[in-house]
């Protein structure tokens, strides 16, 4: 179970740029990975086709045992949603939502808003936030809106989450915090953290990091 | 989706305003437009119809030609050459077959009422006056049945002549000039043998200028006398049950009759091609206003797309379909046709009523002075379709779009 990436390749653009070189890559249940190297080298890149949003141009991936090709739009879809988390470097919370309704929107999917709100209450006392339910985006701190973001990634208790660079927009007080939540939900909830990150001090807290240069895994 | 297109369009009150707005217009000038044009045409129509019954059926006026006399004089067997063509015209017209007449129209269950006429030119003579008139000879009840002229007469009805005695209700123009008045006698002549005298009982005023001034109700069987053709008649007036079956009626009578059958909207056709006028230019005007709203739904939506492609990457990211994504922007475009649609309508309905009230004085000398507009349910409902129909159409464009943006493409920081 867990994570199965076999000879992934990338090709962007024509004439085509090959970005990722035939990854091998398997990423147990409850693991915390961190991805780092050096900008361009295709770490993100890794990240997304790890987290079937972007297609890999060749090779095989098996999430939670199931092959992604054998998958139909309506199922990943569903899996995307119940399964997976995902934050960004940006909060890219909705403007017209207040932090409770962003927390909330991914249970609007499956229309289990109500049942999902004291989680989403919790969520944010735990995050720190209980004062600033009711605040629009805008009306938060960078630091405030990124604890947003995870829990908002955190409301369907997924089995993975992925972060790229998410604490690339902030301090290191607010960096820390994020880097703490990571840590804890992969160790009290076995939840897997897959991140990417440039920052050699957050990619020491992973169980595990995996250094990617020029398209392939460096050991 | 519904919880957030809504949150969206909260969130941009003034645009939002400003387009349904745009719908508003065009819906509530599609209302008021239509309400005074179909008004118009169903005041004509009424006019129409009322004053003359739904069929009219009239005997042939018949020319001699150069062949008319070939079969009764040669038996039709032999070539004829005339030094000199006959011709003239029958005596008079008349219904060939009356009572055959009579006997379909009351057994035939469209017909809801019948009356025969007699139509004799005669000359109207007071004093040294003398005006050239039409008697039309009338069954007073029946012709009640089949036309609404007792809504012209004042202080009385058709039925004041009674079925003979020489009694006759007159339009008040030709009254005026012949200098007569109510409870007077005046002579009517036809040429044919010694003038009879009638009594005015009453008079007329349809608003149309040439009945006003040269038609005479007179009883059946007086005009006849008048004419000197007992028991002739020269015209049946027919009403319907359902007028829109006229036509229909008409041309199955038409089929097995010599006589001139034609229904109230064959003879007058003129009238219905300007209302087939007034109808395109309704619907171009409409659509014109329709579609300036229609494209300001789509700029503003595609504006609001590209605004929103990282909020469409999150959402998938979340587990949401490109047609969950499309159905948020539609389901704003469709906000925008149904508030635009059902206040148009009620503005509309408003300004037709503003409408109703102005005057615009009594041209036809009905007792109407102000505009009559219709308010036909079916202008509302068009009006709605059109507003949530152009709508949908302005916003689906860019929320397809939406739907086929790539999460990835979107959301990606980096390489």
């Amino acid at each position: 179970m867990g994570i199965d990436a076999r000879n992934i390749h990338k090709f962007f653009g024509t004439p085509g740029q090959e970005v990722l070189k035939g990854i091998d890559l398997h990423i147990d249940e409850g693991e915390f990975v961190s991805i780092n190297g050096r900008s361009g080298s295709g770490k993100s890149t890794l990240l997304y086709i790890l987290s079937s949003l972007d297609p890999a141009s060749a090779g095989e991936l098996e999430l939670d045992g199931k092959n992604i090709h054998a998958m139909s739009d309506e199922q990943l879809h569903r899996f995307r949603n119940e399964k997976m988390g995902f934050v960004f470097q940006f909060h890219y919370l909705l403007p017209e939502l207040t932090a409770i309704e962003n927390v909330l929107m991914p249970t609007r999917k499956t229309k289990s808003e109500n049942a999902r709100r004291t989680r989403a209450i919790d969520l944010m006392n735990e995050f720190g936030l209980s004062d600033k339910l009711k605040r629009l985006p805008g009306e938060l701190s960078g630091g405030e809106q990124q604890r947003v973001a995870i829990a908002r990634a955190l409301i369907m208790e997924p089995s993975y989450i992925f972060a790229d660079e998410p604490t690339g927009n902030l301090d290191s007080i607010n960096g820390d915090l994020v880097m703490q939540i990571f840590r804890r939900i992969s160790r009290e909830q076995k939840t897997t953290v897959i991140m990417v990150t440039h920052d050699p001090d957050y990619a020491a807290l992973a169980d595990r990091s995996v250094h990617i240069a020029d398209g392939r895994i460096v050991v | 989706m519904w919880f957030l297109a809504l949150k969206q369009l909260l969130a941009r009150k003034r645009q939002t305003l400003f387009v349904i707005g745009g719908v508003l217009l065009g819906t509530a000038a599609y209302v008021l437009i239509s309400g005074i044009m179909l008004g118009f045409q169903g005041y004509l129509i009424t006019k129409l119809i009322d004053n003359d019954g739904h069929i009219h059926i009239a005997a042939k006026e018949e020319n001699i030609t150069r062949y008319s006399l070939d079969e009764a004089l040669f038996g039709g067997q032999v070539l004829v050459d005339w030094k000199k063509f006959p011709s003239g015209r029958r005596d008079h017209a008349k219904i060939e077959h009356p009572s055959g007449w009579f006997e379909l129209l009351d057994n035939d269950p469209r017909v809801l009422a019948y009356s025969p006429q007699i139509n004799v030119q005669t000359l109207a003579q007071r004093g040294v006056i003398s005006i050239s008139a039409r008697v039309v000879g009338v069954d007073p009840t029946k012709q009640e049945r089949v036309t609404n002229i007792n809504s012209y007469i004042q202080n009385g009805r058709l039925s004041d002549i009674g079925k003979a005695g020489n009694r006759i209700i007159l339009g008040k123009q030709l009254m005026l000039k012949l200098g007569a008045n109510v409870n007077e006698n005046i002579t009517l002549s036809t040429g044919k043998g010694a003038a009879l005298s009638f009594r005015v009982v009453n008079y007329f005023e349809t608003g149309t200028r040439a009945v006003d001034q040269g038609v005479i109700y007179a009883a059946l069987a007086d005009a006849q006398k008048l004419n000197r053709t007992p028991s002739q008649i020269t015209d049946i007036s027919v009403k319907l049950a359902d007028v829109t079956e006229a036509k229909n009626v008409a041309n199955g009578y038409a089929r097995f009759s010599t006589d001139y059958v034609q229904s109230w909207d064959e003879e007058n056709q003129s009238v219905f091609s300007v209302f087939r006028m007034q109808t395109a230019i309704r619907y171009i005007m409409s659509l014109s206003i329709l579609l300036v709203a229609a494209f300001g739904i789509y700029n503003i939506l595609n504006v609001i797309v590209t605004q929103k492609r990282k909020e469409v990457g999150i959402l998938r990211s979340m587990g949401f379909t490109g047609q969950d994504v499309s159905r948020l922007f539609l389901y704003q475009g469709i906000v925008f046709g149904v508030f635009g649609g059902v206040f148009g309508v009620i503005i509309g309905y408003g300004a037709c009523r503003l409408a109703g009230t102005y005057q615009i004085g009594d041209p036809l000398g009905t007792g109407i002075s102000s505009l009559v507009v219709s308010y036909d349910i079916q202008i509302y409902l068009n009006a709605l379709a059109l507003a949530i129909g152009a709508s949908v159409v302005a916003g689906w464009v860019p929320a397809r779009g939406a739907g086929k943006l790539n999460p990835i493409d979107i959301i990606r920081s980096d390489g």
